[in-house]
């Protein structure tokens, strides 16, 4: 048996609060901190690096500001609508990025300046930050589709909506993403040891 | 179980870990166990705690948000009689009240008596007293009766009792948060004001800010005031003065505002922050006050709270 653990908030239909967000500064404040955590997170399995993920998640929520008169609650749900833009966001990001020498992830030392001391939190950081060098080595899609699945929680169907794959073409990657992550993970312990 | 069967299961478990279900695990192999671990490690994973400067972002959000929500003015049309009376009001304000105008150029929000001007906040201004080596032994006791009356020693009042004590009907919360107690209800005497105090209380464990927060607190100030109170010119440095709207008057949001400074062991200055909600109505100042940052206890929430309130 699993136990299994969450310590971030699912999605919820937000396109009530979403349509009063630019006119109450509550709403937005709302919007703001139930969408931060998981954006970023988004984010941060699609870069691996936390000052890049920190930048594009402000870049999302800017463009949301600049985009929020555009949304229709009745062509999609917020969070995958959000989601969209942050997808867009990473895309061009990459696009950017595409021929420029790649800089070495900081993440380990991020980890670290942030950590409180415990022990358990230092073995947590160490498996968070193996986590994050795994996912650097998956393909963008796949980095994408499990970035889409793990932050944003959205369903199968939703990221084969989003990313234009087949609805069990997403179950499948995700699967052998997750094996190979699984053996990323497998071979990053044993280097260690 | 096939290739199709074992996908088809797996996504299926995903599911339930996403949806914190609790996953079967009997007769799985260790391989498939390995694949749900590295699932169960990547819906548990949390980044915003790394994100640097979320705060500051989101206060420039709010910011923009909160200017953009003021509708557009429409174009007044004065007549020459309201014009005339008008400049006759601002020549009588101007010269009748000298203590207001010589700190107007700073005033960023002023709800009720409180007037919030760009300046450092009372937590900053003794620090900055502290450290520029002045012999301040003790922080000027006024601020601290301007700000957190609740950190006087106070009693627990029924409603009845703290009404009769401050002569004016006090206010009750009617819809708190699941798991707060009420702590403390009184009232305070602070020269020219009566002051309702009333503080819920929620023991956290493990306590929050690295053990130094072991409570989460809501509090309620309900403060007399008329034209003859002196105003409360807060300082609240570069903390921005979020507008809103409260039990439908204008109202003041000021998150994570020092309220008063503390020295760890190794001297070091730090502040206790706490997000403050303010708004004026029926002849009393309200403030509405926790230490739990929004990301807990959003704005929301406190407007929720506001609410409920009832005499």
């Amino acid at each position: 048996m699993i136990n299994t653990t969450q310590k971030e908030p699912s999605l919820h239909d937000d396109s009530e609060l979403a349509t009063r967000a630019l006119a109450e500064p509550a709403a937005f404040a709302t919007l703001f901190d139930r969408y931060f955590p998981l954006i970023h997170k988004y984010v941060l399995y699609r870069v691996g690096d936390v000052n890049t993920a920190d930048d594009l998640t402000s870049e999302v929520f800017e463009a949301l500001m600049t985009a929020l008169p555009r949304y229709k609650p009745d062509k999609a749900p917020f969070g995958a609508w959000l989601f969209g833009i942050a997808r867009h966001a990473v895309n061009d990001h990459h696009r950017n990025q595409k021929n420029k020498r790649e800089v070495h992830s900081e993440v380990m030392d991020q980890l670290i300046a942030n950590d409180p001391l415990p022990e358990e939190a230092s073995l947590s950081l160490e498996a968070d930050h193996r986590l994050l060098t795994a996912l650097k080595q998956l393909t963008n899609r796949e980095k994408d589709i499990i970035a889409l699945k793990f932050a944003a929680n959205l369903t199968n169907r939703q990221i084969a909506k989003l990313t234009t794959l087949g609805e069990s073409n997403v179950g499948v990657i995700l699967y052998r993403s997750m094996q190979q992550l699984r053996q990323l993970l497998n071979e990053m312990e044993k280097n260690d040891e | 179980m096939n290739d199709k069967e074992t996908i088809h299961r797996f996504n299926e478990d995903l599911n339930k870990i996403l949806n914190h279900q609790t996953v079967e695990m009997d007769g799985v192999s260790t391989d498939y166990a390995q694949v749900l671990q590295v699932a169960n490690q990547l819906s548990a994973f949390s980044s915003a705690s790394l994100s640097q400067g979320r705060l500051h972002f989101k206060q420039h959000l709010l910011e923009t948000v909160t200017n953009k929500s003021r509708a557009p003015q429409a174009k007044p049309r004065f007549s020459f009689v309201s014009a005339l009376g008008i400049f006759l009001l601002l020549a009588f304000f101007s010269l009748a009240i000298p203590p207001v105008r010589t700190f107007a150029q700073e005033i960023v929000q002023n709800i009720g008596n409180f007037f919030f001007v760009d300046q450092p906040t009372d937590a900053e201004n003794y620090v900055s007293t502290m450290q520029s080596g002045m012999p301040t032994a003790t922080p000027d006791p006024t601020i601290v009766a301007k700000i957190t009356p609740q950190f006087y020693e106070t009693k627990l009042l029924s409603a009845a009792e703290a009404s009769a004590k401050a002569g004016y009907s006090v206010y009750t919360i009617g819809d708190m948060p699941d798991g707060y107690t009420l702590s403390t209800r009184d009232v305070l005497f602070t020269g020219q004001t009566i002051t309702a105090d009333t503080s819920y209380r929620m023991e956290l464990d493990p306590p929050l800010n690295d053990g130094l927060q072991s409570a989460a607190i809501i509090a309620l100030e309900q403060t007399l005031t008329d034209a003859t109170t002196d105003p409360w010119i807060t300082g609240t440095g570069d903390i921005p003065v979020i507008e809103v709207s409260v039990r439908g008057v204008k109202g003041a949001w000021i998150e994570q505002i020092p309220i008063y400074p503390f020295q760890n062991e190794e001297g070091a200055w730090g502040y206790v922050r706490w997000n403050q909600l303010i708004w004026s109505e029926n002849g009393f100042t309200f403030v509405l006050q926790t230490n739990l940052p929004a990301e807990i206890l959003p704005l929301e929430e406190m407007l929720k709270i506001a609410k409920s309130l009832a005499p």
